[in-house]
This record gives structure tokens, C-alpha cells and sequence, in this order.
């Protein structure tokens, strides 16, 4: 490990992977409570899109990328929020066109001495300090909104009606909520890359929320399980030569089946008729005895 | 006893439409303050819409609303007056919330962005739920109550808000009947405890001349408003339901519909 760290090009990588994966992990649980996960993966290729026309403009990828990405995002949450389109309908018609509009671009754009293969699939060894300057600087505008609106965000994904009735602005918070997953996609890109980045979008939190109940246990264990996949992925990367964010996806997957086998084995071991899991109505006899309903143990 | 009191309440001429279809036409609707308004009409007649309008969830195309002689425009914030017993939240079985947590977000409108709750708002929280007799499960998920217990969490959500006038939309529609019964004497207690102007959609008419001191008869336009026992009359529901139907009387007034029989 010492020894890992003492090239530069590694210690960026490390600090450009705890960064990323504490930042979407905080995302993840939001995309989880309001199942925006395939709207992740809908930014994600928009932001291929914004990458392809930085390219051809000449200007850098990551600004563009943030501008394309960002407007994808409040595209798809304007059409699928006035009900014009089914959300999926609109996502899968944005994320594949985006796509195709990169692939076109850099067609176009014939030099091709950009490293395509790195914003697609990630190359965190090639993360620079500017780039980490990038990602430290966007991902605490990311973390500061999300902790000043931490409460409201919260109301929303559980009522939004009654949260609107409170005066809590839920149109602004939703796109909010879009911008934040749209930057932390960015910010994500050379660490995972495009294709793989939703998985840390989603698989943090949902890993949590498999042997975790209550929310402050979810974003914390989420956050672990983030942080371990990202600095054991990039050392098994480093040790075994494989494309370090797909080492880092698969990780969080493996210990994402790890937790859902670990809770489903638990709760073989431990069910039996009339036990937590299955409510007794009222008045039943069987009911009298093992109540006890699920203990929010915090 | 009606005409000493405000008018805490006051829609004029309000229209909404959604997806360009008409919902409610020319609603005018003056609620006085401490009454138990049941809103009756049948499915599709706009009861939910007009409650949606009422809590700045809906834009109306025309017409006004006043709460407290003061303008309220779609999504002008109700935290100061309106506490709202939504129909039926989806809960889901896992959502990541403790029965406190959920009823803290009353306070939330309060709060105000940016704010975290303080010792007073979780005090407040539990006092609220203790009210309704449910302090018992604070710390338990939400998900895992039943739907009348949920129902009762949801009151104490509202009453955390410390409003004056409660909105329910069909607030039995998850509860049995013996649910229904102690539902209402909490309802009446906290009505009188807090001294809430309650405003009640429901489909269950035969509760309406029990429980309510004022009746809102809806079906597209508001075809009565008064006290129960004047306007529940045969001939109104035939106009309101548009078909004949039969009335089980429970003394003076009804108590049942049943469609009549043509043979």
C-alpha cells in the first residue's frame, strides 16, 4: 500500500476515488427514496453527448458535459413532471439520442487523439490535480446543498404533497435534486466512466438498505460501502492490472449480493409463521403472543 | 349558533379544469370557523380536486380563495393555518422513516429552509402523537403500522403544524369499521381540544349527519351547502348521484342510499 501511494499518478487516483465514492454514495440514497435510478442512467449517456461536442467546440469536456448533462436532466424532469411522457418512455428516447449524438460527433470530429475509451469506461490513473480540484470543488457544492436541504429533501421523497402543503418549494428541490445527480455523474466520469457510473448511483444505498431500516443507518453504511469498494477496487485494479472502475462497479455489487444474501439468509433462519414479517391482524389469537413488530433499533 | 361565527374559508367562483376537461365550475364555498364540513358527491365529481385547490396544489383557471380574508395563491405556503390528512400516502413497507420522524415533518414548514429540528419539535412531535394514542410505536418504521394506525400518525402530522382549519380527503377509506368509530371521537375530541375548523371529503354519506355540522354537496358544481338535516332530501341526491335512490332513514334523517329497483 505504501508503496501503491508513493506515485503521484496513485495518490490522485485514491484521493479522486474516496471523494467520488462518498459523493455518490450521499447521491445514491436519494436516488433510492425517489427511484430516480433510471434517470441516473439517463444523465449519464447525456453527459457522453456533452462530452463528444466539448470535442468538437474545442472547449473542455468536463464544462461541457456539465452544461449537457444538466440540461438533459431538467429536459427529462420537465417532460416526465408535466406528465407529458412516461418517465421511462422520455429517458429511454433522451438517453439513447445523446448518445448516438456523441457517437456522430466524434465521427465529425476525426483527430480522435481524445482518450474517448477513458470517458466512457473511466481511467482514473490518468486523473490529474486540476481534475481533482474539479471534483473536490463540485462534489462540496454537491454535499453543501444536500446538507442545507437535507431535511426538505427528505420530507419530499416520503410526501411531496404534504411537503408542498407545508411551503417547502418541491419543484425547486426535485431539480435540485437533478442538477446535484447531474454534476456528481461529471465528477464521476473519469473515475467509473459513462457506462458504469449509475452503479454508484444506486448500489451503495441499496446495499445499505438491505441490513439497515432507518435513514441515518442507510447514508452512513452507504458511505462505508462506498468508500471500500472505491479504495479495494483501486488497489485490486492496481494489483491485477484491470480497468479500475469496473473493478470498483463490481465490488459494490459484490457486496451489495453479499448483504441481500446475508438478509435473506437471516430472514430464512429467523421466519416463522406469524414473526415480524407477516402482520397478524387484530383479534387473531395468534397475534396475542409474538407481536412484537419491527424495532427500530437506532 | 352558526351566524356569530367567521368565515375562515371563503372560495368565489372558482373554476379548475385538468387536462383541459372542466373538474369544478363556479365554486363558491364559505366555511365558518369551528364547523365539521362533510364533502359528499360521487366518484369523479371533483371532492379530491377542490381539496387539492384549496391546499395550493392545483391552479385553479378562475376564481379565488381566501383563508382569513387573506389571498392565497397554488403553492403559497398553508404551513401557518392548514394542517392536511392526505387520502392514503403510498407508504412503502421499507420507507427508511421512524412514526416520530414522519410526524417532525410537520413542524418542517415551520422550520424553514435550511433549519433542523430542534428538542422542541420532537417534544412537540411526541405530545402530538401521544394525542392520538400512538406514541406507543414512535420509534417504529411507519411502513410497518397498519393503514388506520398510519391514518392516525398523518393526524398528528397535521396537528404538529398547529393549524387551524384540518383537511382530510377520505380519511376513512383505510379503516374498518370499528377503526372508523374511534376515528371519529378523536376527530371530534381534537376538533374540540385545538378548536379546528375541519373540512372532510368522504364517500361514506351515512357518517355525514352523524359527525358534521355542515354538509357540501359536489358534483362538478356545488349543488347544496347547509346544515344536514335541511338539504339530505331525496330529491337532492337524485340531482347529485343522477339516479333514484333510496333512503334509509335513521330518524329524521338519512342514514343509508340504496339504488332503487326498477321492476
Amino acid at each position: 500500500m505504501t508503496e501503491l501511494l508513493s506515485y503521484s499518478f496513485m495518490q490522485n487516483a485514491f484521493v479522486a476515488g474516496v471523494l467520488v465514492s462518498v459523493i455518490c454514495s450521499v447521491i445514491s440514497f436519494f436516488v433510492l427514496v425517489n427511484r430516480l435510478s433510471f434517470i441516473g442512467v439517463g444523465i449519464s449517456h447525456a453527459a457522453f453527448g456533452g462530452v463528444a461536442l466539448g470535442i468538437l467546440l474545442g472547449i473542455s469536456p468536463t464544462l461541457s458535459a456539465v452544461i449537457f448533462s444538466v440540461l438533459t436532466a431538467w429536459m427529462i424532469g420537465v417532460v416526465s413532471r408535466k406528465g407529458m411522457l412516461h418517465e421511462d418512455t422520455t429517458i429511454g428516447i433522451f438517453y439513447a439520442a445523446s448518445m448516438a449524438l456523441g457517437i456522430v460527433i466524434i465521427g465529425l470530429s476525426s483527430g480522435y487523439n481524445i482518450d474517448l475509451f477513458g470517458y466512457l469506461f473511466g481511467n482514473i490513473l490518468s486523473v490529474t490535480r486540476q481534475d481533482l480540484w474539479v471534483v473536490g470543488g463540485l462534489g462540496l457544492l454537491v454535499l453543501g446543498a444536500i446538507f442545507y436541504f437535507f431535511k426538505e429533501l427528505l420530507f419530499i421523497s416520503f410526501d411531496e404533497e404534504s411537503a408542498q402543503v407545508s411551503g417547502i418549494p418541491v419543484t425547486f428541490l426535485y431539480y435540485l435534486l437533478l442538477t446535484l445527480m447531474a454534476l456528481t455523474i461529471v465528477i464521476s466520469m473519469k473515475v467509473v466512466g459513462i457506462i458504469l457510473v449509475s452503479a454508484l448511483l444506486v448500489i451503495p444505498a441499496a446495499a445499505a438498505y438491505e441490513v439497515t431500516t432507518h435513514y441515518r443507518q442507510v447514508l452512513i453504511v452507504a458511505v462505508v460501502i462506498g468508500l471500500v469498494s472505491a479504495i479495494a477496487g483501486l488497489s485490486l485494479s492496481y494489483r491485477f492490472n484491470t480497468a479500475s472502475g469496473a473493478t470498483i462497479v463490481l465490488l459494490a455489487a459484490a457486496l451489495f449480493l453479499l448483504l441481500f444474501g446475508f438478509r435473506w439468509v437471516r430472514g430464512n433462519l429467523r421466519e416463522s409463521p406469524g414473526s415480524e414479517k407477516c402482520p397478524v391482524p387484530p383479534g387473531n389469537p395468534e397475534a396475542a403472543e409474538e407481536k412484537p413488530a419491527r424495532q427500530d433499533s437506532a | 349558533m352558526t351566524s356569530d361565527r367567521k368565515i375562515i374559508i371563503d372560495v368565489r367562483d372558482l373554476d379548475v379544469s385538468i387536462g383541459g376537461c372542466p373538474v369544478l365550475e363556479r365554486i363558491n364555498l364559505q366555511i365558518l370557523e369551528n364547523t365539521f364540513t362533510g364533502l359528499i358527491g360521487p366518484n369523479g365529481g371533483g371532492k379530491t380536486t377542490l381539496l387539492r385547490a384549496l391546499l395550493g396544489l392545483i391552479r385553479p383557471e378562475r376564481g379565488e380563495i381566501l383563508i382569513q380574508g387573506r389571498h392565497l395563491g397554488t403553492g403559497d405556503s398553508r404551513a401557518w393555518i392548514m394542517g392536511y390528512v392526505p387520502q392514503k400516502i403510498a407508504v412503502q413497507r421499507g420507507a427508511p422513516f421512524s412514526v416520530l420522524d414522519t410526524v417532525v415533518m410537520g413542524r418542517y414548514g415551520k422550520i424553514g429552509l435550511g433549519g433542523r429540528p430542534k428538542k422542541k419539535d420532537r417534544e412537540m412531535a411526541l405530545s402530538c402523537l401521544e394525542e392520538v394514542g400512538m406514541a406507543h410505536v414512535a420509534r417504529q418504521l411507519i411502513g410497518t403500522l397498519s393503514g388506520g394506525e398510519q391514518q392516525r400518525v398523518f393526524i398528528a402530522r397535521a396537528l404538529c403544524a398547529e393549524p387551524k382549519v384540518l383537511i382530510l380527503d377520505e380519511p376513512t377509506a383505510a379503516v374498518d369499521v370499528a377503526g372508523q368509530d374511534s376515528f371519529y371521537r378523536l376527530l371530534h375530541r381534537l376538533r374540540e381540544a385545538y378548536s379546528l375548523t375541519v373540512f372532510m371529503a368522504t364517500h361514506d354519506v351515512g357518517v355525514v349527519p352523524i359527525h358534521c355540522d355542515a354538509i357540501a354537496c359536489l358534483n362538478r358544481t356545488l349543488h347544496l351547502h347547509g346544515r344536514p338535516e335541511e338539504i339530505l332530501k331525496k330529491d337532492v341526491f337524485k340531482k347529485l348521484y343522477g339516479s333514484e335512490v333510496e333512503m334509509v332513514m335513521h330518524g329524521k334523517i338519512p342514514h343509508r342510499m340504496i339504488g332503487k329497483h326498477h321492476d
